[in-house]
């Protein structure tokens, strides 16, 4: 069974409280000042796993005060990733909760130094999603 | 213990081929010939997950009857349009690829027999001949429609939109599997926004059964492109 450690909760001044877990047994010990770095946060239907690439560990972001945009707490994958001296925060599985407040869950990932620049040169999504089905005409 | 059934997890997951990278190198071989083809598409279903007995598949079927009547009118229309992305990439790349009219019937050809990991599971060779290609690029629906996960009788969440996707390449002349993937259980689903239980058109489960086919599509480029440097400028 995944471990679950409480980390870190963060209230920044636009009333947008997370929580991290952090899963399997991956522990990052709590830092304020984290560094900038260049990272990416994917969804693992937009690209495979990284070739290469090690997982550092696998975290959960819950919007605890329900005024978290997916933005928002994207953005604290990027932190989180860039502290534990990755690149890429890999998006397993978002979960809407019954409050409409997501949960990330991410896998944190090192890939190698060419990984970022292909995947921003990657074909990006269609934007018209509907039209793939219709109703037979009777 | 009782016996229970894997039920349609069991149909979804034992039969997942083993994932093969991209390999593309020789595509970009000037006189390559590449084709790029469907195989045919099944019919929607109302896919149920998890562990169920005979007896709760039973009752789990009678108890979506209305959601199948509805799915059973519903047309898969958009997936081909795939086939013009690829193109279109392939283009960006430097490499023509024409798109096969006729949907690929694989049980037409004979088994390969070869026992090599990376072959091919058919001979297409007489399907090389006839269209003169040296590549085959194969895209399709394994399945679609609406995907629900239940312990025995009891369901466990609101039905979602469901895609499961394939992508292969073959390179005709070996008979030899440049790659392989299909879309992971669990990553095709699409949760339906608003209420889903809208008989008997279920509007809103059906927009979630149409991005869930939007999401396959844009798998299989993500999956397939990912790893080729970025298309030249024009």
């Amino acid at each position: 069974m995944a471990r679950l450690a409480l980390l870190l909760a963060i209230l920044s001044s636009s009333g947008c409280a997370y929580t991290i877990f952090y899963r399997d047994g991956y522990t990052l010990p709590p830092t304020k000042n984290r560094p900038a770095c260049d990272a990416l946060v994917l969804k693992d239907d937009q690209v495979p796993p990284p070739h290469g690439s090690k997982k550092i560990g696998s975290v959960q972001v819950r919007n605890e005060s329900g005024k978290c945009t997916r933005e928002m707490l994207e953005q604290a994958l990027v932190r989180e990733v860039c502290a534990a001296g990755g690149n890429v925060a890999l998006v397993t599985r978002e979960l809407a909760t019954l409050a409409k407040c997501p949960v990330l869950v991410a896998d944190l990932w090192l890939a190698p130094a060419d990984f970022l620049a292909r995947a921003r040169a990657a074909p990006t999504e269609e934007s018209e999603p509907l039209g793939n089905i219709r109703i037979k005409s009777k | 213990m009782r016996p229970a059934l894997l039920g349609a997890l069991a149909v979804l997951a034992a039969c997942a081929p083993r994932r093969i990278l991209p390999n593309t190198a020789l595509l970009t071989r000037p006189d390559a010939k590449v084709g790029i083809v469907f195989t045919k598409q099944p019919e929607p279903a109302a896919f149920k997950d998890g562990i169920q007995g005979i007896l709760d598949v039973a009752i789990n079927q009678l108890m979506d009857v209305r959601l199948r009547r509805r799915l059973n009118q519903v047309d898969l229309i958009g997936f081909t349009s795939l086939g013009d992305r690829f193109a279109s990439e392939l283009r960006n790349r430097r490499i023509a690829a024409r798109i096969l009219e006729q949907t690929l019937d694989l049980d037409a050809y004979p088994k390969s027999g070869s026992k090599d990991a990376d072959a091919f599971e058919r001979d297409l060779g007489e399907l090389k001949a006839r269209e003169g290609l040296d590549f085959l690029i194969i895209l399709g629906v394994a399945g679609w429609g609406t995907i629900r996960d239940y312990y025995g009788v009891i369901p466990l969440n609101d039905p979602k939109g469901y895609v499961n996707v394939m992508g292969r390449l073959v390179d005709l002349n070996s008979g030899r599997l440049l790659w392989q993937t299909k879309h992971p259980v669990g990553l095709s689903r699409v949760e339906v926004e608003g209420d889903w239980d809208q008989p008997p058109d279920y509007p809103n489960l059906l927009v979630a059964v149409d991005k869930a086919i939007a999401k396959g599509k844009n798998f299989l480029v993500r999956e397939f492109f990912f790893n080729w440097p970025a298309p030249a400028a024009p």
